[in-house]
This record gives C-alpha cells, structure tokens and sequence, in this order.
C-alpha cells in the first residue's frame, strides 16, 4: 500500500485506519437508528404520545 | 474525527430540517389528525379506545405542537444521520463523492425508500382507522425499508451484471402482503374517506419537503465537513456536479 491515507491518529497501518473508520461509521448509524426507532417506534406511552403527530406524517404504524 | 464531525453535522442539519417539518406538519398533516380525533373519539368511546387515557401526553395546543416540533426534529437527526453513513459509504467503499446537487439525488432516494415503499403497503394512517396488530406492521415497515434501500444500493452502486437480481427483492413485500385489517372496514364516512386522502397527500407533501431538505444538506456537509475526514477515498475528485 503506499501512503494515500493521511489519517491524524499517527502509528497506524492503513488497514487499523480503515476498520477504525467503519466502526465509527457504523457507531453513528446505530445511534440514527436508535433515535428513529424511540420517535417512530417506541411502545412507551408517554413518548409515543409526545411523538404522536410525527408517528402519523412520517408514516410510522402508529397504534 | 470522523465520529463526532458526522454527530455534529448531523444534529446541526437535524435541527434545521426537524423545524421546518415540525412547523410544516403543523399546517398540512397536524389538522387533518386532530379532524380524524374527532372521529375517533365519536367511534371508540364505547370499544375502549386505548392510548390518551392513562398516560402522560401532551395538552393540545401550544404543548402538543412543541412536542411534535421536538419528535420532528428527533426524526430528522436520526434519518441525517443514517444518510451521513450512506453517503460515506458510497465514497468509501464504491468511490462516489457526493456533492449538494447529487444530495438531491440521494433526498429523492431514501424519499423513495422511507416514505413511498412502506406506504405503498400500509397507506399513511390516520388515528382511529381501522388497521392490523401494531407489532406486525412496524415488522413489516422495517423489513421493506430494509429490503428496498438494500435492492436499490444494490443497483446503483454494486458493480457487475448480477446486481439487477437485487431488483427481484422489490416485489416481495407487497407479494408477501402487508398486515392489513382483518375485518369491518369501519365507518366508510365520505368524510373520513375526504380526509384521508387529504392526509395521503399531506404526508407525500411533507416528506418530500423533508428528505430534499436533509439531502441537499447532507450532500454539502459531505463535501465540506465529512469527506475530507474519510481514508481509503479512491480518487480526489474535484467538485463536479
């Protein structure tokens, strides 16, 4: 591999970059998904009911 | 870091998306929903009609609308999020940057995925109409938003011929069927029926607004803010829209 990736943490190969990079691309696609499923999903009452009106435009099921 | 620039970028379009459909709702889809209430309340009373009667929920009015701006623009968050990742992973492991005018693109995209696949199956529900066991039906909206936005990444950006088989998946949630209500289609009040199509395009309105919004933002925050913060970027592409 040459040396294309300019990373800032200094002491790593390509390949502990690149799987570093995917876990904080998949850390912040968890976290999207968690905050969907809460406003969209959730079986708690007191949320769905805050969430209520968003459930219904976004098109989630609601109840 | 790559990590905190994606949460940034995305609470901060988040934010600005999320407003503008909270206050958006709340002239096309907000009315049509408390007019179905009033139907709902007429219809339910005596069949013990389940939510709003021992939890918390909002107060109608200043309360309720505060709150449906804060669920929008949790939603909004959560969705640029998600589109931030899809978009780096089209950079990174298929080599397409993405620019605002392409973030358009990808808006129509997941508008195509989120709002009319599911909704194809389980039209836009508006409270009080009949319809299958809760459960089953978000089941069956994850499961086709899953299965279309894999069949249509798919397509898009896997090379090689083989990649049109990922078209033959789009039929199958719609052949399996989508959990529809069993019996008495309720009361087929003309009025309701006005109303629902209303709110059918109601719905569309909005979230067509939202996913252009969130991808033409997202687009820019991608050539901006994330891209640069990407390895194993094939090509440094110049902005070419």
């Amino acid at each position: 591999m040459s040396t294309t990736a300019t990373t800032t943490h200094a002491p790593s190969t390509p390949a502990q970059s690149a799987t570093r990079q995917m876990a904080q691309l998949g850390g912040a696609a968890l976290i999207g998904l968690f905050i969907v499923y809460g406003v969209g999903f959730s079986h708690i009452m007191p949320v769905h009911n805050a969430a209520h009106d968003v459930r219904h435009s976004a098109v989630f099921p609601c109840h | 870091m790559l990590f905190r620039r994606l949460i940034l970028c995305a609470v901060a379009i988040g934010v600005v998306a999320g407003v503008v459909l909270g206050l958006a709702e709340q002239v096309t889809t907000a009315p049509l929903i408390e007019a179905a209430e009033q139907y709902e309340v007429a219809d339910h009373a005596a069949a013990g009609h389940h939510h709003h009667d021992h939890a918390w929920a909002p107060a109608d009015g200043g309360q309720r609308m505060f709150f449906t701006v804060v669920a929008s623009i949790g939603v909004a968050i959560g969705f640029a999020l998600m589109l931030l990742v899809a978009m780096s992973l089209a950079r990174v492991l298929h080599g397409r940057p993405t620019t605002p005018l392409r973030g358009l693109v990808w808006g129509a995209g997941a508008f195509g995925v989120v709002f009319v696949a599911p909704a194809l199956g389980l039209a836009p529900e508006l409270p009080g109409a009949p319809a299958a066991d809760l459960a089953a039906r978000q089941l069956w909206w994850i499961a086709t938003v899953g299965l279309v936005g894999f069949s249509l990444w798919t397509v898009i950006f896997v090379p090689g011929r083989m990649k049109w088989a990922a078209l033959l998946l789009l039929p199958l949630p719609y052949l399996y069927g989508a959990p529809l209500p069993s019996a008495e289609p309720g009361s087929t009040n003309a009025a309701l029926v006005t109303l629902h199509q209303q709110f059918v395009w109601a719905t569309a309105g909005t979230n067509l607004v939202l996913w252009v919004i969130l991808g033409v933002l997202c687009g820019w925050a991608m050539q901006r803010w994330i891209a640069p913060a990407l390895i194993n970027t094939p090509r440094p592409e110049p902005a070419r829209a």
